[in-house]
């Protein structure tokens, strides 16, 4: 099975809507270890992975890469997500939620998801009901801390609600 | 206590720039009206309710290409997510 590259964010906000357990479709994850530091800043560990079913691994493989200038804009983290990518010549799904990270990883060709794809998926696949994944979505946009102004809170309602 | 923030931080506006209150308000509603007023024209925008001539006019192309980028980038997020089941 591919492994599935993710940054901080999607995990995150996932886990803050207590549906870490979606990420289920596209494990196993591999999570550089700068976002691994970031997530047990929030109190995740190994366990919160455990008791959500996840299969993951912490690379430290992005710390020995050198950035290019171009992506020194971008946080430590980050750093390290582009860097594994680029070393498994994008072919990786890359999982964000961070739009300038987003934009240098598919102007290489990744194909990168965030957590509003990442709930779609599971509702495709069964793991949600249509009821279920608009009550995640409402907690994603009203509870979680991904951060999406007013404007994109309301074009996701949509997308969602206009959905086969 | 929000009210008292205001409060405290319209003093220390009228304090440090030298202006008097009414100025300081008036300053503090057009730049509140003109954020709400983009905000609201995005949303209209992806709703559909504005043209795309209409935010470019009035926010620049710059600021529509984000916009659409982030558009974009969700739309194609959830066409992966329905294919990947």
């Amino acid at each position: 099975m591919p492994e599935t590259i993710s940054d901080t964010g999607p995990v995150l906000h996932l886990h803050e809507i207590g549906r870490l357990d979606t990420l289920v479709t596209v494990e196993p994850l591999v999570l550089p270890v700068g976002v691994w530091e970031e997530l047990q800043h929030r109190s995740l560990d190994r366990r919160t992975f455990e008791q959500a079913g996840l299969l993951f691994t912490v690379s430290t493989r992005g710390r020995d890469l050198l950035p290019s200038a171009e992506m020194l804009r971008l946080q430590p983290a980050d750093h390290e997500v582009f860097l594994l990518a680029q070393e498994g010549h994008f072919e990786s799904l890359v999982l964000t939620d961070d739009l300038a990270l987003r934009r240098l990883l598919e102007d290489r060709g990744s194909t990168v998801a965030g957590s509003v794809g990442i709930l779609v998926r599971a509702y495709a696949a069964g793991r949600l009901s249509r009821e279920g994944l608009e009550h995640c979505i409402e907690a994603l946009l009203e509870e979680s801390s991904l951060h999406l102004s007013r404007a994109f809170r309301s074009y996701v309602r949509k997308l969602v609600v206009d959905l086969p | 206590m929000k009210d008292v923030k205001l409060t405290e931080h319209l003093e220390f506006l009228v304090s440090h720039r030298g202006q008097d209150e009414a100025t300081v308000l008036a300053h503090a509603l057009r730049r509140g009206i003109d954020s709400l007023y983009e905000d609201t024209l995005v949303e209209e925008f992806l709703l559909g309710r504005v043209a795309r001539e209409t935010v470019l006019r009035e926010l620049g192309p710059d600021r529509l290409n984000e916009i659409e980028y982030q558009r974009d980038t969700l739309r194609r997020e959830v066409g992966w997510g329905l294919k990947g089941a």
